[in-house]
C-alpha cells in the first residue's frame, strides 16, 4: 500500500500555505462576518465575504496548478497521484485507527476545490446585489461561507472521519441556509425537512464508517480503497436466511449516505422543498456543491464500491430512477426553481448512473474473489459531468434569481415577454438551457455523451436507454421554461407574487442590476468552453489510483465505437427542444392547468407521483400509531415518571440534609464534630474506606 | 482510691472538653459559648502536659506548648468578646439566635 507523500520540500512550502488558506479564508470570513461585521455593517459584510472568498478561489487555483507542476509532472514520486498538503491526527483510537485532518490533494479533489470556490465566490458576488433589501444580509454572507468552508473541508478529506465530520457540517449550513426567512413557515418546513432526510440517511452512513473502520484498521481512503481492505470485507457473516456479505452491506450503508445528501429517489422529496431558501443559496448548494458531495462520496469510495458485488448495480439503478423520473416531473412543475431543483435531481440521477454502469455487466461472477474490472470510463465521465454541470446549474440558478428578482413571482405563469428587458440574462440562460439539453458544442454535450458511451460499452442497455430518455425530457423541459420566461407576452405579474422571494420588498431598480448579471456573464463561459477544455484532462488525469491499487484497470476509449450513440443522443434532444418550441412556442401553450384538471399522467407528474403524499402517509399514519404513540407513551408514564419519583426522593434527602446548615453556628460545629465522630469510628473500625482517599497516617 | 497516672490525667481532660463540647452546644448567650471554649481548650491543655509529665520526666518541651497556647486562647478569647461586643451593638443581644446570618438571607434572617 503506497501511502500518500506527504511533501516538505522548498517548491511545497507555498502550495501547502495555500492549501491552509483555501480553508481558513471562508471560515475567516465566518467568523467575521457572523460575529462581527453582519450585525452593523451588512454592506461592508457582502464585501468583505466577497473578497474573501476571492482569496480563497485565488489560493484554489495556486493549489491547482502547483498539484499539476508537481505531482502530474512528476509520475515517479507520485505513483498514486495524490499527494498530502497535511495532515495532523485528531483523535486517536489505538493501533492504526486514528480520525486524522488533512488536505489530500488528487485529481478528483482539486478538480472540486477549484469548482466549489469558483462558483462559491460568484455567487458572493451575485448576493451582494440580491441581498441588498434583505434584513440579515450579514448573517447570509457569514452562513455562505460557512457553508463554503465545510464543503471544502469535505472535498480535500482524505478519510471517512473527516468526510463525516465536515459532512454533517454541510448538513447544517445548508440547514440555516433554506430556512434563512426564518419568518416564512414554508421556508422552516423546507429546512427541517432537509435536515431531518438527510440526516435519517447519515446515520446509515456513519454505520457504514464505522463497519469499514473497524472491519479495514483504517478510514483513510487509500486503504480502504485498496484491494486488501475489500477481501478483509469480503467475509459472509450470518447463516442460512440471515446470510449476508459484509463488503455488501458495508458499501450499501456508505452509499445511503450519498443517497440521502444527493437526494436520489425516494430520499429525494427535500430538495424541491429547499427551493423555499433564498436563490443564490439554491445556486451554490443545490447545484454545485451539496448535492454533489453524495456523487463526489461515491467517486471516492469507487473502487471499494466496484469490489462488492452488487452495490454499484444498487448505484446505477437509483440513479437511473432518479434520472428519469424527476425529468419527467420537471416537465409539468410551474414554480422557475423547482423546474430546476427537479433538472438538478435528474442530472445528479445521470452522475449516479454513470458510476454505477462503470462494471461490465457480464463480469465479477460469484467467484468469491474480489475482481475488480472497473471500466473507468463511467467514474470519469461522472466527474467530467459534476464539473460541467456545475457552471452551467448555477448559471440557470443565478438568472433565474434575476428574473425573480425583476418579476417578483417564482411562478412560471407570471414570466413571459423578457427577451427584450433582459438582453443578457437571456444569452446568458440560452447558453445554460443548451448546455443542459446537451446540444454541440456546449459543455453539456461531452459529459453526456461520456457517460451514454461508458454505460453502452459496458453493456448497460437498460441504463443507455434511460440516459437517452432522460436527455429527450431535458431538452424538452429547458425549452419549455425558455420559451415561457422569456418568449410570448408579458403575462400580468399578480396571481401569487405572495409567494415570490421578494414579497413584499418593492425594488424600482433597473430589471437587470449589473452586479447581478456579471456572474451570469462570467459563467457563461465555462457553460459554453468547458466541454472542449475539459475532455481530454479528465479523460487522461482524472483516475487517482491507476497505479496504485485496485486491479487491473483498463480503460476504455468508450466513445470511439458509438458514433451512432452520439446521433441518436442529438436527435433526441433536438426533437425535445422541437416538440417545447412547438407546444409551448407556436401552439403558444400555457405553464400549466391551475387547477385539478388536466389528463392523469399530467397530474401524476405535476404532484410529483406522490411522493411527499406517501411519506405523509407513513409519518402521520403508520409512525403515528406505532412509534410516536407507544414512545409518547413510555416517555410520561415511564421515563417523566421515574424521574419525577427520584427528583423527589433526592428533595426530601437534600431537605432532610439543609437542616444541618441552617446557619446556627453551633448546629454547624456539632455537624462538624459528628462528622469527626463518625470519621474516626471508620478508621479505627479496620474499614477500608478511609483508604481510599489516600493514607491517614 | 483515685491514682496519679496518664490515664486518669487524660480521662479527666476528656472530660474538660465534653464539658466544653456541650457547653459551646448547648448554651444560648454568646459569651457563655466562649467560657466553654475555653473549657475545652482547658482539658486539651491538660492532656498535653500530662504526655510530657508522665512520658518524659523532666523535659519542658510540653510546658512551651502550653505556654503556646495559653497565648492562642487569649487571643481567641479578645476576638471573641470583640465580636460579641459588636453583635450586642447591633443587635441589643448576645444570644446565638440573632447570630444565624450564615444560613439564610438577612431578609429572611430578619423575617
Amino acid at each position: 500500500m503506497d501511502n500518500p507523500v506527504l511533501l516538505t520540500q522548498e517548491a511545497w512550502s507555498s502550495l501547502q500555505t495555500a492549501a491552509w488558506a483555501v480553508l481558513i479564508l471562508p471560515l475567516l470570513s465566518f467568523l467575521v462576518n457572523g460575529l462581527w461585521l453582519g450585525r452593523k455593517h451588512e454592506r461592508a459584510a457582502g464585501w468583505t465575504a466577497t473578497a474573501l472568498l476571492g482569496a480563497t478561489l485565488a489560493c484554489a487555483l495556486h493549489v491547482a496548478s502547483g498539484w499539476r507542476s508537481l505531482v502530474l509532472q512528476h509520475p515517479e514520486l507520485y505513483p498514486s497521484r495524490t499527494a498530502l498538503a497535511w495532515e495532523h491526527v485528531w483523535l486517536n483510537f489505538g493501533g492504526n485507527l486514528s480520525a486524522r485532518l488533512g488536505f489530500y490533494l488528487d485529481p478528483a479533489s482539486v478538480m472540486m476545490i477549484v469548482v466549489v470556490s469558483a462558483i462559491s465566490f460568484l455567487v458572493h458576488f451575485y448576493s451582494i446585489r440580491y441581498m441588498k433589501h434583505e434584513r440579515g444580509a450579514g448573517r447570509f454572507f457569514a452562513l455562505l461561507s460557512l457553508f463554503t468552508f465545510a464543503m471544502l473541508g469535505l472535498i480535500v478529506s482524505g478519510n471517512l472521519i473527516q468526510t463525516f465530520f465536515f459532512w454533517e457540517l454541510v448538513g447544517a449550513a445548508s440547514y440555516l441556509l433554506i430556512g434563512f426567512w426564518y419568518t416564512k413557515p414554508a421556508a422552516v418546513a423546507a429546512s427541517k425537512k432537509a435536515f431531518v432526510l438527510t440526516r435519517f440517511a447519515d446515520a446509515f452512513f456513519l454505520m457504514g464508517v464505522l463497519l469499514t473502520g473497524v472491519n479495514t484498521g483504517s478510514f483513510d481512503f487509500l486503504v480502504v480503497n485498496g484491494p486488501a481492505a475489500a477481501a478483509e470485507l469480503n467475509r459472509t457473516l450470518g447463516a442460512g436466511l440471515f446470510a449476508f456479505k459484509l463488503l455488501s452491506v458495508t458499501t450499501v450503508l456508505l452509499y445511503m449516505g450519498a443517497w440521502g445528501k444527493s437526494a436520489m429517489f425516494p430520499f429525494h422529496v427535500w430538495l424541491p422543498d429547499a427551493m423555499e431558501g433564498p436563490t443564490p443559496v439554491s445556486a451554490l448548494i443545490h447545484s454545485a456543491t451539496m448535492v454533489v458531495a453524495g456523487v463526489y462520496l461515491t467517486a471516492r469510495l469507487f473502487p471499494l464500491f466496484a469490489a462488492a458485488e452488487h452495490t454499484l448495480q444498487l448505484v446505477a439503478f437509483t440513479g437511473a430512477l432518479t434520472a428519469v423520473f424527476a425529468a419527467a416531473v420537471a416537465c409539468t412543475q410551474t414554480d422557475l426553481k423547482r423546474i430546476l431543483a427537479f433538472s438538478t435531481l435528474s442530472q445528479l440521477g445521470l452522475m449516479m448512473l454513470a458510476l454505477g454502469v462503470s462494471i461490465p455487466t457480464v463480469a465479477n461472477g460469484g467467484g468469491g474473489a474480489v475482481t475488480t474490472i472497473a471500466n473507468t470510463a463511467g467514474y470519469t465521465a461522472a466527474l467530467f459531468h459534476v464539473f460541467t454541470h456545475a457552471f452551467f446549474k448555477s448559471l440557470l440558478f443565478l438568472s433565474a434569481g434575476v428574473i425573480i428578482h425583476a418579476i417578483h413571482s417564482n411562478d412560471l405563469r407570471d414570466a413571459g415577454g423578457l427577451r427584450k428587458k433582459m438582453p443578457w440574462t437571456y444569452i446568458s440562460t440560452l447558453a445554460a438551457c443548451l448546455a443542459l439539453a446537451g446540444l454541440w458544442p456546449f459543455a453539456g454535450f461531452f459529459s453526456k455523451e461520456e457517460i451514454l458511451g461508458a454505460a453502452l460499452g459496458n453493456g448497460h442497455f437498460t441504463f443507455v436507454a434511460a440516459g437517452l430518455l432522460t436527455g429527450g425530457l431535458t431538452a424538452f423541459y429547458m425549452t419549455r421554461y425558455f420559451v415561457l420566461v422569456f418568449h410570448g407576452s408579458a403575462r400580468t405579474h399578480a396571481s401569487s407574487a405572495m409567494n415570490a422571494d421578494h414579497a413584499g420588498a418593492a425594488h424600482h431598480g433597473p430589471t437587470e442590476p449589473l452586479l447581478m448579471v456579471l456572474p451570469l456573464i462570467v459563467l457563461t463561459v465555462p457553460s459554453v468552453l468547458v466541454g472542449w477544455l475539459g475532455r481530454n484532462a479528465f479523460l487522461k488525469d482524472m483516475l487517482p489510483w491507476t497505479s496504485s491499487a485496485t486491479a487491473p484497470v483498463e480503460h476504455l476509449e468508450a466513445h470511439a465505437g458509438f458514433p451512432w450513440m452520439v446521433l441518436v443522443a442529438t436527435a433526441l434532444a433536438l426533437s425535445g427542444i422541437g416538440t417545447g418550441l412547438y407546444l409551448y412556442g407556436r401552439k403558444r401553450w400555457t405553464a400549466g392547468y391551475a387547477d385539478d384538471r388536466g389528463p392523469w399522467l399530467y397530474r401524476i407528474l405535476r404532484d410529483k407521483l406522490y411522493v411527499d403524499e406517501v411519506y405523509s402517509f407513513l409519518i402521520r399514519k403508520v409512525g403515528s400509531r406505532f412509534v410516536i404513540t407507544p414512545a409518547d407513551w413510555a416517555e410520561r408514564k415511564i421515563l417523566n415518571a421515574s424521574f419525577d419519583q427520584g427528583g423527589g426522593v433526592l428533595n426530601k434527602l437534600a431537605r432532610g440534609l439543609s437542616r444541618y446548615q441552617n446557619g446556627q453556628v453551633q448546629r454547624s460545629v456539632a455537624t462538624a464534630l459528628l462528622g469527626l465522630v463518625l470519621l474516626l469510628a471508620l478508621y479505627f473500625s479496620g474499614s477500608p474506606l478511609p483508604h481510599l482517599f489516600g493514607s491517614l497516617k | 482510691m483515685i491514682g496519679l497516672n496518664l490515664a486518669n490525667a487524660l480521662t479527666l481532660s476528656l472530660v474538660l472538653v465534653l464539658i466544653g463540647a456541650f457547653g459551646m452546644l448547648r448554651r444560648r448567650s454568646l459569651i457563655l459559648v466562649l467560657l466553654s471554649i475555653e473549657i475545652m481548650l482547658n482539658g486539651a491543655n491538660l492532656a498535653l502536659i500530662s504526655f510530657n509529665f508522665f512520658l518524659w520526666g523532666t523535659s519542658e518541651t510540653g510546658h512551651y506548648l502550653y505556654m503556646l497556647s495559653i497565648g492562642v486562647a487569649a487571643v481567641e478569647a479578645a476576638v471573641g468578646l470583640a465580636m460579641v461586643i459588636v453583635i450586642f451593638r447591633n443587635t441589643r443581644d448576645v444570644t446565638r439566635d440573632r447570630v444565624s446570618l450564615l444560613g439564610e438571607t438577612k431578609a429572611e434572617a430578619e423575617a
